[in-house]
């Protein structure tokens, strides 16, 4: 008896979502940094196509590729180029990441509002970050002890910023580790001393510095005065196909472009 | 999928063509100049530099690997080696001390596209006749006698529908075989060293914003050539990972459906491991049947900032019922618990702490945790711990469990029993 009810249940339940397999699904995960863009982009194209269904997630842009690489995602969101071991071990399980690149973004630099530094150089900037200028007196500053915020090593602004920021330094141990760029943003709004470096949509409330004279701006990033920018990805297994097609060729559309924008990134149109 | 006009694709292939042959900044000087010349915007710019050079890049990759012979391509390899200390005070017992070893190292392979398979080693005490199912440990005893291994897991993967487009069936998988346990629980009902045998089918449909999940196994218990009604466990288990107010969760229902197994001599297919309190029996036989409803779930609301880190918080619970026995507090089982932080990379750190019931037949007393209460059923307490990465892919962890009988009818097994294990764990 209990066989048959455990085979009725299963048909049962197999046969109440076969239905479902005809709708088109996709998961989109990674970036925190993306986050925002694959969401609005998400809901405006299920608003545009009801048959969609488009499961967007964060975890940071390591987690993503991990996932495209082990087949659990469908799209990884980046905020840095996937990593040489990645495409080794996509490779070795033979899947072949594709970068798309959807936006790109500007890492600024941030203080306090009520700071009253406004611009830095990257050996400077490097420095602090490294340990080496500890107090804000070293670089033009009153007295003050500088706190350093940063990203936690599953971000791809992290990694990011430490490839085109630190040269591949490691940042200072007591250095505060935070889970996003929003939770960045707030330690140094609170924190008189505090440093930090977040997307360009996470400006609020802050002060962006001026790195080596250049303040990060669409304009800057684009033109590559602005030395922190970088490429916004959503990397695919192979090229595009099916929603996950039609899904970026939405972001990349005027129309997507403008929700970028929106969202504070700047637009690749 | 980018909307170049008609120039803008001769440009695109122009220098997809010359970023075969050039690198970094003869390519940057020509796009610049199509930007100059209006060809590109220096957004579009940015990308076709971006995407040609992460071609290449992927292709080289691909072609690195290729060098290496197939088989080595398609296996991972993995494995890790655990050092124990446990210390055992138990009420009327003498004070125990027991230095323990736990070796694990196996392989996943693909056969195909659709096909994988697994394979691990554990080691594992040697009883009467073979190792337990609820642990992998073994002492350091013997006078520096060698040990054994024993085959863990040995299973094959079948994803038929991988290859589609389908979506509901592209993530079906069907695995035989002895495999890691396919089901969302807690060690109220199963002991995390266990391995079930038999066959399961698990499906991801991605539903709305939900990721479902769907499990479904056959899991056979004991074989007799003298007897056909085997002992048998039917497993269904639905359940959901969504975001809650942006942060992630977890959550189950199941049933684990025993047939054939009332009246079995309990011994008969747990021949190595005896429980501290074990299921109601009548005489050496159990005396009930057991269909065990579960509900799980995890929830982290927020991080906490400590130490200048943002930890995860998380609450997590599970509720245990046994309904083909219905008696109040015998059949029930519960645990509630917290978690702050994760394990990734060297100094990051996790702390944990639960309470649990467990009615003497709530759950089988002989695959549920085998360390809390030193195994087994009608028991209470606290379980409580923490972890550190002390450096890349090693952690130090202590976990310390302070329990009690609950409900016992059994006697001579009233015991408190307090358990602490010190462990150092690579993984390689």
């Amino acid at each position: 008896m209990k066989k048959i009810l455990t085979y009725l249940l299963l048909a049962g339940s197999f046969f109440s979502l076969a239905g479902e397999c005809f709708a088109a699904r996709m998961v989109v995960e990674g970036s925190t940094t993306v986050l925002p863009i694959a969401q609005r982009a998400a809901e405006e194209y299920m608003n545009a196509h009801s048959e969609a269904d488009i499961s967007v997630r964060g975890g940071g842009s390591g987690v993503g590729i991990t996932s495209l690489i082990e087949g659990t995602c469908d799209i990884a969101s980046a905020s840095r180029a996937i990593k040489e071991d990645e495409l080794q071990k996509a490779a070795a399980r033979g899947r072949a990441p594709k970068a798309n690149v959807i936006a790109m973004d500007g890492i600024a630099v941030i203080v306090n509002n009520a700071n009253s530094v406004s611009e830095l150089s990257k050996k400077q900037l490097k420095d602090i970050f490294v340990g080496k200028i500890t107090d804000w007196a070293q670089v033009g500053g009153p007295s003050g002890r500088i706190v350093v915020v940063s990203r936690d090593s599953a971000s791809g602004t992290f990694e990011a910023f430490g490839e085109l920021a630190l040269d591949k330094a490691k940042v200072r141990k007591d250095a505060l580790m935070q889970s996003s760029n929003q939770a960045v943003a707030s330690v140094v709004s609170k924190t008189p001393g505090a440093i930090g470096y977040v997307g360009l949509a996470y400006l609020n409330g802050v002060k962006a510095l001026k790195i080596d004279g250049v303040k990060p701006s669409k304009e800057t990033v684009l033109s590559k005065q602005y030395k922190l920018s970088r490429p916004l990805f959503m990397y695919t297994n192979g090229k595009p196909a099916g929603l996950a097609r039609e899904y970026l060729d939405f972001i990349q559309s005027p129309a997507g472009q403008k929700l970028v924008e929106e969202e504070g990134c700047v637009s690749i149109r | 999928m980018v909307c170049f006009g008609r120039i803008g694709v001769t440009a695109a292939a122009v220098i997809c063509a010359a970023v075969t042959l050039a690198f970094g900044g003869e390519i940057d000087l020509l796009v610049d100049k199509l930007v100059e010349k209006g060809v590109l915007t220096q957004g579009e710019a940015q990308q076709l530099i971006t995407e040609t050079k992460e071609e290449v890049r992927q292709q080289n990759a691909a072609g690195n690997n290729e060098s290496l012979p197939k088989w080595i391509q398609n296996t991972k390899f993995s494995g890790d080696v655990r050092i124990r200390y446990q210390g055992e005070t138990k009420t009327g017992s003498k004070h125990r001390d027991r230095g323990r070893f736990r070796l694990r190292y196996g392989f996943d392979t693909k056969a195909n596209d659709q096909m994988k398979v697994g394979f691990r080693m554990a080691s594992g005490e040697n009883k009467t006749s073979g190792p337990e199912q609820t642990s992998t440990n073994q002492s350091f005893t013997n006078m520096f006698q060698n040990k054994h291994v024993w085959i863990d897991r040995a299973f094959v993967e079948y994803t038929p529908f991988s290859q589609t487009d389908v979506p509901f069936l592209k993530d079906m998988k069907l695995v035989g075989g002895k495999f890691a346990n396919p089901f969302y629980t807690t060690d109220v009902v199963w002991d995390g060293d266990i391995n079930p045998e038999g066959g399961y089918i698990a499906f991801t449909p991605v539903i709305a914003t939900l990721n479902t999940f769907m499990t479904f196994g056959f899991l056979p218990l004991g074989e007799s050539s003298s007897d056909s009604n085997d002992p048998m466990l039917y497993a269904i288990q639905i359940g959901a990972a969504p975001k809650l107010a942006g942060r992630d969760s977890k959550f189950a229902i199941g049933l684990y459906s025993y047939d054939n197994i009332k009246g079995m001599p309990w011994n008969n297919y747990s021949a190595n491991y005896t429980p501290t309190i074990n299921n109601t029996l009548d005489g050496t036989n159990l005396k009930y049947d057991y269909d065990i409803f579960e509900l799980v779930g995890e929830y982290s609301p927020l991080d906490i900032d400590i130490f200048g880190s943002s930890l995860p918080f998380a609450m997590h619970g599970t509720w245990v019922s046994n309904v083909a026995k219905r008696s109040a507090g015998e059949t029930n089982a519960w645990m509630a618990g917290l978690k702050l932080g994760k394990v990734k990379d060297k100094g990051t750190y996790e702390l944990f702490y639960n309470y649990r019931q467990i009615g003497q037949d709530a759950v089988l007393a002989t695959i549920n945790d085998s360390d809390f209460h030193l195994g087994g059923t009608a028991a209470k307490g606290h379980k409580f711990g923490c972890t550190y990465a002390i450096m890349p892919n090693s952690t130090i962890g202590l976990n310390y469990m302070i329990t009690d009988p609950y409900r016992s009818y059994q006697t001579g097994t009233s015991k408190h029993i307090d358990v602490y294990q010190l462990d150092w764990v690579t993984k390689f």
